[in-house]
Protein backbone atom coordinates (compact mmCIF):
# COMPACT_ATOMS: atom_id res chain seq x y z
CA UNK A 1 0.00 0.00 0.00
CA UNK A 2 3.21 2.15 -0.34
CA UNK A 3 3.30 5.63 -2.23
CA UNK A 4 5.94 5.35 -5.10
CA UNK A 5 7.34 6.95 -7.82
CA UNK A 6 7.71 4.53 -10.45
CA UNK A 7 8.08 5.14 -14.28
CA UNK A 8 4.66 4.15 -16.50
CA UNK A 9 4.97 2.04 -19.22
CA UNK A 10 3.89 4.20 -22.93
CA UNK A 11 0.98 1.55 -23.63
CA UNK A 12 -0.17 -1.48 -21.72
CA UNK A 13 -3.02 -3.06 -22.76
CA UNK A 14 -6.36 -3.20 -21.03
CA UNK A 15 -7.43 -6.58 -19.78
CA UNK A 16 -10.06 -8.18 -21.33
CA UNK A 17 -11.92 -8.82 -18.90
CA UNK A 18 -11.88 -5.37 -17.09
CA UNK A 19 -14.84 -3.59 -18.55
CA UNK A 20 -17.76 -3.46 -15.93
CA UNK A 21 -17.40 -1.35 -13.59
CA UNK A 22 -16.24 2.50 -14.73
CA UNK A 23 -14.81 2.79 -11.12
CA UNK A 24 -11.17 1.67 -12.96
CA UNK A 25 -9.54 -0.86 -15.56
CA UNK A 26 -6.45 -3.09 -15.43
CA UNK A 27 -3.66 -3.41 -17.58
CA UNK A 28 -0.96 -5.29 -18.03
CA UNK A 29 2.04 -5.21 -19.67
CA UNK A 30 4.67 -8.20 -19.65
CA UNK A 31 5.18 -8.78 -15.92
CA UNK A 32 3.14 -5.92 -15.07
CA UNK A 33 -0.42 -5.26 -14.05
CA UNK A 34 -1.76 -2.21 -12.94
CA UNK A 35 -5.41 -1.05 -12.31
CA UNK A 36 -6.45 2.92 -12.77
CA UNK A 37 -8.73 4.02 -10.38
CA UNK A 38 -10.65 7.07 -12.45
CA UNK A 39 -12.79 10.29 -11.53
CA UNK A 40 -15.75 8.01 -10.84
CA UNK A 41 -14.70 5.87 -8.41
CA UNK A 42 -11.71 8.16 -6.78
CA UNK A 43 -13.84 9.32 -3.62
CA UNK A 44 -14.46 5.40 -2.64
CA UNK A 45 -11.74 4.54 -3.07
CA UNK A 46 -10.23 7.23 -1.13
CA UNK A 47 -12.59 6.59 1.60
CA UNK A 48 -11.85 3.03 1.93
CA UNK A 49 -7.84 3.47 1.76
CA UNK A 50 -8.40 6.07 4.72
CA UNK A 51 -10.53 3.30 7.00
CA UNK A 52 -7.12 1.72 6.99
CA UNK A 53 -9.28 -1.74 5.73
CA UNK A 54 -7.17 -2.69 2.33
CA UNK A 55 -3.71 -2.64 4.56
CA UNK A 56 -6.00 -4.82 7.01
CA UNK A 57 -6.47 -7.44 4.39
CA UNK A 58 -3.81 -7.32 3.10
CA UNK A 59 -1.96 -8.02 5.88
CA UNK A 60 -3.67 -11.41 6.49
CA UNK A 61 -3.43 -12.08 2.73
CA UNK A 62 -7.08 -12.06 1.85
CA UNK A 63 -6.61 -9.06 -0.03
CA UNK A 64 -3.45 -8.40 -2.93
CA UNK A 65 -1.35 -5.49 -1.62
CA UNK A 66 -0.63 -2.75 -3.79
CA UNK A 67 1.65 -0.21 -4.79
CA UNK A 68 0.22 3.45 -5.22
CA UNK A 69 1.52 5.38 -8.27
CA UNK A 70 1.25 9.18 -8.13
CA UNK A 71 0.37 11.13 -11.65
CA UNK A 72 -2.11 10.42 -14.32
CA UNK A 73 -2.46 7.92 -16.70
CA UNK A 74 -1.24 8.55 -19.89
CA UNK A 75 -3.30 8.80 -22.78
CA UNK A 76 -1.72 6.45 -25.09
CA UNK A 77 -3.43 4.01 -22.50
CA UNK A 78 -6.42 4.07 -24.94
CA UNK A 79 -9.52 5.71 -25.23
CA UNK A 80 -10.12 5.71 -21.66
CA UNK A 81 -10.62 8.38 -19.17
CA UNK A 82 -7.32 9.42 -17.72
CA UNK A 83 -7.34 8.44 -13.87
CA UNK A 84 -6.40 10.18 -11.20
CA UNK A 85 -4.68 6.64 -9.45
CA UNK A 86 -2.52 4.05 -11.36
CA UNK A 87 -1.86 0.55 -8.65
CA UNK A 88 0.25 -1.75 -9.59
CA UNK A 89 -0.03 -4.80 -7.89
CA UNK A 90 2.04 -8.35 -7.96
CA UNK A 91 1.42 -10.86 -11.41
CA UNK A 92 -0.69 -14.01 -10.04
CA UNK A 93 1.53 -16.94 -10.89
CA UNK A 94 -1.78 -18.64 -12.88
CA UNK A 95 -5.28 -16.95 -13.62
CA UNK A 96 -7.94 -19.59 -13.01
CA UNK A 97 -11.66 -18.79 -13.12
CA UNK A 98 -14.38 -20.64 -10.81
CA UNK A 99 -15.44 -22.83 -13.74
CA UNK A 100 -11.48 -24.02 -13.54
CA UNK A 101 -11.96 -24.82 -9.65
CA UNK A 102 -12.41 -27.77 -7.47
CA UNK A 103 -15.02 -27.92 -4.85
CA UNK A 104 -13.17 -27.08 -2.28
CA UNK A 105 -11.64 -24.20 -4.08
CA UNK A 106 -14.65 -22.87 -4.95
CA UNK A 107 -16.24 -22.79 -1.52
CA UNK A 108 -12.88 -21.25 -0.61
CA UNK A 109 -13.32 -18.49 -2.26
CA UNK A 110 -16.87 -18.65 -1.11
CA UNK A 111 -16.16 -17.70 2.02
CA UNK A 112 -13.28 -15.58 1.84
CA UNK A 113 -15.50 -13.14 0.13
CA UNK A 114 -18.45 -13.71 2.55
CA UNK A 115 -15.28 -13.09 5.69
CA UNK A 116 -14.28 -9.79 3.50
CA UNK A 117 -17.58 -8.72 3.30
CA UNK A 118 -18.37 -9.10 7.28
CA UNK A 119 -15.02 -7.52 8.09
CA UNK A 120 -15.57 -4.60 5.73
CA UNK A 121 -18.30 -4.11 7.50
CA UNK A 122 -16.84 -3.29 10.69
CA UNK A 123 -15.13 -0.47 9.09
CA UNK A 124 -18.46 1.00 7.42
CA UNK A 125 -17.38 -0.63 3.84
CA UNK A 126 -19.07 -3.14 1.99
CA UNK A 127 -18.71 -4.92 -1.49
CA UNK A 128 -20.29 -3.90 -4.19
CA UNK A 129 -20.76 -6.79 -6.04
CA UNK A 130 -19.99 -10.49 -5.32
CA UNK A 131 -18.24 -11.91 -8.02
CA UNK A 132 -16.38 -14.80 -8.06
CA UNK A 133 -14.11 -13.91 -10.79
CA UNK A 134 -12.29 -11.52 -8.08
CA UNK A 135 -11.20 -14.35 -5.79
CA UNK A 136 -7.81 -15.63 -7.68
CA UNK A 137 -5.55 -18.15 -5.92
CA UNK A 138 -1.76 -18.48 -4.87
CA UNK A 139 -1.28 -22.32 -4.12
CA UNK A 140 -4.66 -23.36 -2.69
CA UNK A 141 -5.12 -20.10 -1.05
CA UNK A 142 -8.04 -17.78 -2.02
CA UNK A 143 -6.85 -14.19 -2.36
CA UNK A 144 -9.30 -10.94 -3.41
CA UNK A 145 -8.03 -9.09 -6.16
CA UNK A 146 -10.35 -6.24 -6.99
CA UNK A 147 -9.49 -3.01 -4.69
CA UNK A 148 -12.31 -1.10 -6.71
CA UNK A 149 -15.38 -3.32 -5.53
CA UNK A 150 -14.89 -1.61 -2.16
CA UNK A 151 -17.05 1.24 -1.10
CA UNK A 152 -18.76 3.31 1.28
CA UNK A 153 -21.52 1.47 3.32
CA UNK A 154 -24.47 3.35 3.52
CA UNK A 155 -27.07 2.74 6.26
CA UNK A 156 -29.81 0.88 5.44
CA UNK A 157 -28.81 -0.46 2.15
CA UNK A 158 -29.08 -3.64 0.66
CA UNK A 159 -26.45 -6.53 -0.33
CA UNK A 160 -25.94 -5.17 -4.28
CA UNK A 161 -24.27 -8.78 -4.66
CA UNK A 162 -26.72 -11.08 -3.06
CA UNK A 163 -27.98 -12.65 -6.30
CA UNK A 164 -24.79 -12.85 -7.79
CA UNK A 165 -23.46 -14.44 -4.59
CA UNK A 166 -25.69 -16.88 -5.34
CA UNK A 167 -25.51 -17.66 -8.93
CA UNK A 168 -21.46 -17.54 -8.62
CA UNK A 169 -21.01 -19.49 -5.41
CA UNK A 170 -23.78 -20.74 -3.42
CA UNK A 171 -25.45 -22.71 -6.40
CA UNK A 172 -22.48 -24.07 -8.19
CA UNK A 173 -21.73 -25.82 -4.44
CA UNK A 174 -25.14 -26.91 -4.03
CA UNK A 175 -25.10 -28.83 -7.47
CA UNK A 176 -22.09 -30.98 -6.19
CA UNK A 177 -23.29 -30.83 -2.63
CA UNK A 178 -27.22 -31.74 -2.96
CA UNK A 179 -26.82 -33.85 -6.53
CA UNK A 180 -23.07 -34.89 -6.52
CA UNK A 181 -22.57 -32.99 -10.13
CA UNK A 182 -19.77 -30.98 -10.41
CA UNK A 183 -20.29 -27.21 -11.63
CA UNK A 184 -17.44 -27.23 -13.69
CA UNK A 185 -18.85 -27.82 -17.11
CA UNK A 186 -22.37 -25.67 -16.38
CA UNK A 187 -20.61 -22.75 -15.07
CA UNK A 188 -18.21 -22.26 -18.06
CA UNK A 189 -21.27 -22.54 -20.60
CA UNK A 190 -22.68 -19.88 -18.48
CA UNK A 191 -19.63 -17.26 -17.41
CA UNK A 192 -22.37 -15.40 -15.16
CA UNK A 193 -23.06 -18.74 -13.00
CA UNK A 194 -25.71 -20.63 -12.60
CA UNK A 195 -29.23 -19.43 -12.18
CA UNK A 196 -31.10 -19.82 -9.14
CA UNK A 197 -34.60 -19.71 -11.45
CA UNK A 198 -32.41 -22.73 -12.99
CA UNK A 199 -31.45 -24.19 -10.61
CA UNK A 200 -34.93 -24.42 -8.28
CA UNK A 201 -36.41 -26.46 -11.14
CA UNK A 202 -34.30 -29.20 -9.99
CA UNK A 203 -34.93 -28.96 -6.11
CA UNK A 204 -38.13 -31.15 -4.85
CA UNK A 205 -40.28 -30.85 -1.78
CA UNK A 206 -37.95 -32.53 0.07
CA UNK A 207 -35.33 -29.43 -0.18
CA UNK A 208 -38.34 -27.44 0.69
CA UNK A 209 -37.90 -28.56 4.56
CA UNK A 210 -34.13 -26.80 4.36
CA UNK A 211 -33.99 -22.94 5.82
CA UNK A 212 -31.51 -22.02 3.64
CA UNK A 213 -32.28 -23.56 1.11
CA UNK A 214 -35.36 -22.24 1.01
CA UNK A 215 -34.70 -18.36 1.92
CA UNK A 216 -31.88 -18.24 -0.88
CA UNK A 217 -32.89 -20.23 -3.45
CA UNK A 218 -36.74 -21.25 -3.53
CA UNK A 219 -38.18 -17.88 -2.49
CA UNK A 220 -35.59 -15.64 -4.06
CA UNK A 221 -36.79 -17.62 -7.21
CA UNK A 222 -39.98 -17.62 -6.65
CA UNK A 223 -39.22 -13.85 -5.73
CA UNK A 224 -37.67 -13.29 -9.18
CA UNK A 225 -40.41 -15.00 -11.09
CA UNK A 226 -43.23 -13.04 -9.50
CA UNK A 227 -41.82 -9.42 -10.53
CA UNK A 228 -41.92 -10.96 -13.92
CA UNK A 229 -46.17 -12.33 -13.67
CA UNK A 230 -47.59 -11.72 -10.57
CA UNK A 231 -46.20 -8.20 -9.95
CA UNK A 232 -46.39 -5.14 -12.20
CA UNK A 233 -43.53 -2.82 -12.83
CA UNK A 234 -45.42 -0.03 -11.13
CA UNK A 235 -45.98 -2.13 -7.46
CA UNK A 236 -42.39 -2.26 -7.63
CA UNK A 237 -41.55 1.31 -7.98
CA UNK A 238 -43.60 1.69 -5.35
CA UNK A 239 -42.60 4.01 -2.97
CA UNK A 240 -42.90 1.63 0.23
CA UNK A 241 -40.39 -0.38 -1.54
CA UNK A 242 -37.61 2.69 -1.85
CA UNK A 243 -37.83 3.22 2.03
CA UNK A 244 -37.85 -0.56 2.90
CA UNK A 245 -34.19 -0.47 4.42
CA UNK A 246 -31.96 -3.75 5.00
CA UNK A 247 -30.70 -2.93 9.00
CA UNK A 248 -27.05 -3.66 9.49
CA UNK A 249 -28.02 -6.37 12.12
CA UNK A 250 -30.28 -7.95 9.14
CA UNK A 251 -27.24 -7.55 6.79
CA UNK A 252 -24.79 -9.51 8.92
CA UNK A 253 -27.14 -12.63 9.89
CA UNK A 254 -27.85 -12.51 6.14
CA UNK A 255 -23.68 -12.81 5.91
CA UNK A 256 -23.41 -14.91 8.69
CA UNK A 257 -26.24 -17.42 7.81
CA UNK A 258 -24.80 -18.06 4.42
CA UNK A 259 -20.98 -18.70 5.83
CA UNK A 260 -22.07 -21.06 8.29
CA UNK A 261 -24.32 -23.19 5.31
CA UNK A 262 -21.69 -23.06 3.50
CA UNK A 263 -18.88 -23.86 5.39
CA UNK A 264 -21.20 -27.55 6.52
CA UNK A 265 -21.33 -28.00 2.75
CA UNK A 266 -19.67 -31.04 1.61
CA UNK A 267 -19.53 -33.23 -2.31
CA UNK A 268 -22.85 -35.03 -2.10
CA UNK A 269 -21.18 -38.75 -0.63
CA UNK A 270 -23.82 -41.07 -2.25
CA UNK A 271 -22.30 -40.40 -5.80
CA UNK A 272 -18.96 -42.64 -4.51
CA UNK A 273 -15.79 -42.64 -5.63
CA UNK A 274 -14.73 -40.73 -8.56
CA UNK A 275 -12.75 -42.89 -11.47
CA UNK A 276 -9.16 -41.99 -10.23
CA UNK A 277 -10.04 -40.99 -6.55
CA UNK A 278 -7.53 -44.01 -5.61
CA UNK A 279 -5.56 -44.30 -8.73
CA UNK A 280 -2.25 -43.35 -6.79
CA UNK A 281 -3.17 -46.31 -4.48
CA UNK A 282 -4.90 -49.06 -6.91
CA UNK A 283 -2.69 -48.79 -9.97
CA UNK A 284 -0.67 -51.37 -11.62
CA UNK A 285 2.27 -50.03 -10.30
CA UNK A 286 3.75 -50.99 -7.74
CA UNK A 287 5.33 -48.87 -4.20
CA UNK A 288 9.08 -49.35 -5.83
CA UNK A 289 7.79 -47.74 -9.77
CA UNK A 290 6.13 -45.11 -7.61
CA UNK A 291 8.80 -44.25 -5.89
CA UNK A 292 11.32 -44.04 -8.95
CA UNK A 293 8.89 -42.35 -10.31
CA UNK A 294 8.63 -39.84 -7.88
CA UNK A 295 12.43 -39.65 -8.04
CA UNK A 296 12.58 -39.05 -11.38
CA UNK A 297 10.39 -35.96 -11.26
CA UNK A 298 12.50 -34.90 -8.54
CA UNK A 299 15.52 -35.15 -10.49
CA UNK A 300 13.97 -33.39 -13.52
CA UNK A 301 13.17 -30.28 -11.57
CA UNK A 302 16.08 -30.11 -9.53
CA UNK A 303 18.11 -30.09 -13.07
CA UNK A 304 15.57 -26.81 -14.46
CA UNK A 305 14.39 -25.74 -11.58
CA UNK A 306 11.51 -24.14 -13.14
CA UNK A 307 9.52 -21.55 -12.10
CA UNK A 308 6.41 -22.88 -13.69
CA UNK A 309 5.86 -26.46 -13.85
CA UNK A 310 2.75 -27.86 -15.55
CA UNK A 311 1.42 -31.56 -13.71
CA UNK A 312 -0.80 -32.92 -16.57
CA UNK A 313 -3.41 -35.33 -15.12
CA UNK A 314 -2.12 -34.40 -11.59
CA UNK A 315 -4.43 -36.79 -9.75
CA UNK A 316 -3.83 -36.13 -6.15
CA UNK A 317 -0.84 -34.31 -6.52
CA UNK A 318 2.21 -37.22 -5.85
CA UNK A 319 4.53 -35.77 -9.12
CA UNK A 320 3.55 -32.14 -8.63
CA UNK A 321 4.77 -32.47 -4.94
CA UNK A 322 7.61 -34.05 -5.99
CA UNK A 323 8.41 -31.14 -8.53
CA UNK A 324 8.11 -28.75 -5.45
CA UNK A 325 10.47 -31.10 -3.44
CA UNK A 326 13.00 -30.80 -6.21
CA UNK A 327 12.73 -27.05 -6.88
CA UNK A 328 9.98 -25.96 -8.67
CA UNK A 329 8.96 -22.94 -7.97
CA UNK A 330 5.64 -23.11 -8.52
CA UNK A 331 3.35 -26.01 -9.84
CA UNK A 332 -0.32 -26.35 -11.89
CA UNK A 333 -1.91 -29.19 -11.05
CA UNK A 334 -4.82 -30.00 -14.13
CA UNK A 335 -6.63 -32.71 -14.00
CA UNK A 336 -10.66 -33.44 -14.67
CA UNK A 337 -11.01 -35.60 -11.79
CA UNK A 338 -13.58 -33.95 -9.44
CA UNK A 339 -12.60 -36.88 -6.43
CA UNK A 340 -8.97 -36.38 -7.07
CA UNK A 341 -8.69 -32.64 -6.92
CA UNK A 342 -10.68 -32.52 -4.09
CA UNK A 343 -7.61 -34.60 -2.29
CA UNK A 344 -5.27 -32.65 -4.15
CA UNK A 345 -6.08 -29.46 -3.39
CA UNK A 346 -7.19 -30.55 0.71
CA UNK A 347 -3.41 -32.02 0.59
CA UNK A 348 -1.92 -28.94 -0.90
CA UNK A 349 -3.89 -26.37 1.55
CA UNK A 350 -2.27 -28.89 4.46
CA UNK A 351 0.78 -28.99 3.18
CA UNK A 352 1.27 -24.87 2.29
CA UNK A 353 2.84 -26.23 -0.76
CA UNK A 354 2.92 -24.07 -3.83
CA UNK A 355 0.47 -25.83 -5.95
CA UNK A 356 -2.44 -24.87 -7.61
CA UNK A 357 -5.07 -27.25 -8.48
CA UNK A 358 -7.20 -26.65 -11.65
CA UNK A 359 -10.16 -28.99 -13.50
CA UNK A 360 -9.55 -28.74 -16.89
CA UNK A 361 -9.71 -31.69 -19.48
CA UNK A 362 -7.12 -32.03 -21.46
CA UNK A 363 -8.91 -32.95 -25.04
CA UNK A 364 -11.47 -29.88 -24.19
CA UNK A 365 -8.72 -27.20 -22.81
CA UNK A 366 -10.20 -23.48 -21.57
CA UNK A 367 -11.40 -21.69 -24.61
CA UNK A 368 -11.09 -17.73 -25.10
CA UNK A 369 -15.17 -16.69 -24.24
CA UNK A 370 -17.15 -14.37 -23.11
CA UNK A 371 -17.33 -10.39 -24.25
CA UNK A 372 -15.43 -10.02 -27.41
CA UNK A 373 -14.04 -13.85 -27.01
CA UNK A 374 -11.26 -12.10 -24.82
CA UNK A 375 -13.34 -11.97 -21.24
CA UNK A 376 -11.92 -14.87 -19.76
CA UNK A 377 -8.81 -15.90 -21.91
CA UNK A 378 -7.81 -19.32 -22.47
CA UNK A 379 -5.65 -21.64 -21.17
CA UNK A 380 -3.08 -21.08 -24.50
CA UNK A 381 -3.98 -17.09 -24.27
CA UNK A 382 -2.53 -17.25 -20.58
CA UNK A 383 0.84 -18.26 -20.40
CA UNK A 384 3.03 -21.06 -21.29
CA UNK A 385 4.37 -23.73 -18.91
CA UNK A 386 8.31 -23.45 -18.08
CA UNK A 387 8.34 -27.29 -17.84
CA UNK A 388 5.56 -29.95 -17.74
CA UNK A 389 5.28 -33.73 -16.67
CA UNK A 390 2.58 -35.81 -17.66
CA UNK A 391 3.07 -38.98 -16.30
CA UNK A 392 0.20 -41.76 -16.76
CA UNK A 393 -1.75 -39.40 -19.28
CA UNK A 394 -1.00 -39.48 -22.67
CA UNK A 395 -2.46 -43.36 -23.24
CA UNK A 396 -5.70 -41.82 -21.85
CA UNK A 397 -5.73 -39.08 -24.23
CA UNK A 398 -4.50 -41.31 -27.46
CA UNK A 399 -6.39 -44.22 -26.79
CA UNK A 400 -9.80 -43.51 -24.94
CA UNK A 401 -10.32 -40.17 -26.27
CA UNK A 402 -8.59 -40.68 -30.28
CA UNK A 403 -6.62 -37.93 -29.82
CA UNK A 404 -3.84 -38.38 -32.74
CA UNK A 405 -0.62 -39.50 -30.58
CA UNK A 406 1.66 -37.74 -33.15
CA UNK A 407 -0.39 -33.94 -32.45
CA UNK A 408 -0.79 -34.76 -28.53
CA UNK A 409 3.17 -35.22 -28.07
CA UNK A 410 3.53 -32.33 -30.63
CA UNK A 411 1.02 -30.15 -28.62
CA UNK A 412 3.07 -31.09 -25.20
CA UNK A 413 6.23 -30.10 -25.98
CA UNK A 414 4.80 -26.89 -27.87
CA UNK A 415 3.21 -26.01 -24.55
CA UNK A 416 6.54 -26.62 -22.31
CA UNK A 417 10.44 -26.51 -23.29
CA UNK A 418 11.45 -29.43 -21.39
CA UNK A 419 8.84 -31.88 -19.36
CA UNK A 420 8.78 -35.36 -18.54
CA UNK A 421 6.42 -37.69 -20.13
CA UNK A 422 5.15 -41.11 -19.48
CA UNK A 423 5.23 -44.06 -22.52
CA UNK A 424 2.38 -46.59 -21.25
CA UNK A 425 3.37 -49.35 -23.95
CA UNK A 426 -0.03 -51.68 -24.82
CA UNK A 427 1.55 -54.85 -23.25
CA UNK A 428 0.83 -52.76 -19.52
CA UNK A 429 -2.64 -53.99 -17.95
CA UNK A 430 -4.11 -50.49 -18.18
CA UNK A 431 -3.55 -49.65 -21.78
CA UNK A 432 -5.17 -53.56 -22.21
CA UNK A 433 -8.13 -52.52 -20.28
CA UNK A 434 -8.53 -49.68 -22.33
CA UNK A 435 -8.56 -51.86 -25.64
CA UNK A 436 -10.42 -54.55 -24.12
CA UNK A 437 -13.60 -53.71 -26.00
CA UNK A 438 -12.92 -52.01 -28.69
CA UNK A 439 -10.93 -52.32 -31.98
CA UNK A 440 -7.02 -51.65 -32.15
CA UNK A 441 -7.03 -48.68 -34.35
CA UNK A 442 -3.74 -47.29 -32.84
CA UNK A 443 -0.59 -48.90 -35.17
CA UNK A 444 0.68 -45.11 -33.84
CA UNK A 445 0.80 -46.00 -30.50
CA UNK A 446 4.66 -47.72 -30.48
CA UNK A 447 7.51 -46.54 -28.48
CA UNK A 448 9.48 -45.64 -31.76
CA UNK A 449 6.79 -43.46 -33.03
CA UNK A 450 7.35 -42.04 -29.32
CA UNK A 451 10.60 -40.93 -29.26
CA UNK A 452 11.11 -40.61 -33.04
CA UNK A 453 8.29 -37.55 -32.45
CA UNK A 454 9.48 -36.09 -29.38
CA UNK A 455 13.08 -36.28 -31.16
CA UNK A 456 11.56 -33.98 -34.35
CA UNK A 457 10.99 -31.05 -31.66
CA UNK A 458 13.20 -32.32 -28.67
CA UNK A 459 16.07 -33.82 -27.45
CA UNK A 460 15.58 -37.00 -25.33
CA UNK A 461 17.36 -35.87 -22.02
CA UNK A 462 16.89 -39.00 -20.07
CA UNK A 463 14.91 -42.55 -20.25
CA UNK A 464 13.89 -44.60 -17.22
CA UNK A 465 11.54 -47.88 -17.63
CA UNK A 466 9.96 -48.89 -14.65
CA UNK A 467 8.47 -51.56 -13.66
CA UNK A 468 8.09 -55.19 -15.31
CA UNK A 469 5.05 -53.65 -17.74
CA UNK A 470 7.49 -51.59 -20.04
CA UNK A 471 6.26 -48.32 -18.91
CA UNK A 472 8.89 -45.59 -19.65
CA UNK A 473 9.73 -42.40 -18.35
CA UNK A 474 11.10 -40.11 -20.68
CA UNK A 475 12.71 -35.93 -20.24
CA UNK A 476 12.99 -33.83 -23.06
CA UNK A 477 14.50 -30.44 -23.65
CA UNK A 478 13.08 -28.80 -26.59
CA UNK A 479 15.53 -28.34 -29.80
CA UNK A 480 16.86 -24.45 -29.26
CA UNK A 481 16.02 -24.04 -25.16
CA UNK A 482 19.40 -22.50 -23.69
CA UNK A 483 17.02 -22.03 -19.89
CA UNK A 484 18.51 -25.33 -18.21
CA UNK A 485 19.80 -23.18 -14.72
CA UNK A 486 22.19 -26.19 -13.69
CA UNK A 487 23.34 -26.21 -10.53
CA UNK B 1 -48.46 -7.22 -24.44
CA UNK B 2 -45.34 -5.96 -25.59
CA UNK B 3 -45.76 -2.63 -24.38
CA UNK B 4 -46.81 -3.71 -21.03
CA UNK B 5 -43.49 -6.25 -20.48
CA UNK B 6 -41.43 -3.25 -21.75
CA UNK B 7 -43.77 -1.36 -18.97
CA UNK B 8 -42.58 -3.66 -16.46
CA UNK B 9 -39.08 -4.14 -17.05
CA UNK B 10 -38.75 -0.47 -16.86
CA UNK B 11 -40.38 -0.27 -14.06
CA UNK B 12 -38.02 -3.08 -12.71
CA UNK B 13 -35.22 -1.02 -13.28
CA UNK B 14 -36.57 1.95 -11.58
CA UNK B 15 -37.12 -0.08 -8.48
CA UNK B 16 -33.72 -1.28 -8.67
CA UNK B 17 -32.39 2.08 -9.14
CA UNK B 18 -34.32 3.20 -6.30
CA UNK B 19 -34.12 0.78 -3.89
CA UNK B 20 -30.20 1.52 -3.66
CA UNK B 21 -29.11 4.68 -2.51
CA UNK B 22 -26.16 4.82 -4.34
CA UNK B 23 -27.16 4.43 -8.06
CA UNK B 24 -23.49 4.91 -8.91
CA UNK B 25 -21.96 2.00 -6.98
CA UNK B 26 -24.85 -0.54 -8.35
CA UNK B 27 -23.48 -1.46 -11.43
CA UNK B 28 -24.63 -4.79 -11.48
CA UNK B 29 -27.73 -5.70 -11.71
CA UNK B 30 -29.02 -6.94 -7.96
CA UNK B 31 -32.01 -8.84 -8.98
CA UNK B 32 -35.70 -8.32 -8.13
CA UNK B 33 -35.77 -11.74 -6.38
CA UNK B 34 -33.45 -10.85 -3.80
CA UNK B 35 -34.16 -7.63 -3.62
CA UNK B 36 -37.51 -8.62 -2.57
CA UNK B 37 -36.22 -11.24 -0.46
CA UNK B 38 -33.64 -8.80 1.44
CA UNK B 39 -37.04 -6.65 2.28
CA UNK B 40 -38.64 -9.62 3.94
CA UNK B 41 -35.21 -10.71 5.58
CA UNK B 42 -35.17 -7.02 7.14
CA UNK B 43 -37.61 -7.13 9.04
CA UNK B 44 -41.57 -6.64 9.77
CA UNK B 45 -41.82 -3.52 7.54
CA UNK B 46 -40.21 -5.21 4.84
CA UNK B 47 -42.58 -7.93 4.93
CA UNK B 48 -45.29 -5.52 5.57
CA UNK B 49 -44.30 -3.88 2.18
CA UNK B 50 -43.92 -7.04 -0.13
CA UNK B 51 -47.12 -8.34 1.37
CA UNK B 52 -49.10 -5.30 0.57
CA UNK B 53 -47.75 -5.49 -2.77
CA UNK B 54 -48.90 -9.17 -4.01
CA UNK B 55 -51.68 -8.52 -1.66
CA UNK B 56 -52.74 -5.05 -4.00
CA UNK B 57 -51.45 -7.35 -7.24
CA UNK B 58 -54.29 -10.41 -6.21
CA UNK B 59 -57.33 -8.01 -5.18
CA UNK B 60 -56.46 -6.31 -8.74
CA UNK B 61 -56.57 -9.44 -10.81
CA UNK B 62 -59.87 -10.99 -8.48
CA UNK B 63 -61.82 -7.56 -9.93
CA UNK B 64 -60.70 -7.91 -13.25
CA UNK B 65 -61.95 -11.36 -13.15
CA UNK B 66 -64.92 -10.69 -11.63
CA UNK B 67 -65.56 -7.44 -13.81
CA UNK B 68 -65.33 -9.95 -16.86
CA UNK B 69 -67.20 -12.30 -15.45
CA UNK B 70 -70.05 -9.55 -15.11
CA UNK B 71 -69.52 -8.35 -18.79
CA UNK B 72 -70.05 -11.70 -20.05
Amino acid sequence: MNNATTTLPDKPLRIGGSFRDPSGYVYRQGNRIFRTVTNSGKEQFDFVRQSGLFELLAQDGRVLPFELIEGAVSPDWGDDEAAPYVLEVPKLEFVSFPYEWPFPALKAAALLHLDIQLTALDHNVTLSDASAYNVQFIGATPIFIDHLSFRRYEHGEMWAGHRQFCEQFLVPLLLRSLFGIPHNAWYRGNLEGISVVEFSQLLTWRHYFKKDLLTHIVFQSWLQRSTRSTLQGQDLNNAAVREGPLPMQAYRRLLTGLRNWISSLEPLKKSGKSTWQDYAKDNSYQADELRQKVAFVRDFARLHRPRQLWDFGCNVGVFSKAAIEGGAEYVVGFDFDQGALDGCYAETRDSEMPIQTVVMDMANVSPDQGWRGIEREGLPARRSADALVALAVVHHLAISRNIPFGELLDWLIDLAPCGVIEFVPKTDPMVQKLLAIRVDIFQDYTWEFFTDRIAKKARIDHVLQVGKHGRTLVSYSRHGYEGIRRE
Amino acid sequence: MMISFTLRTVCCALLINSVFSSEAHAYIDPGSGSVLLQLILGGIAGIGVVAKLYWGRAKERYRSLFGKANNE
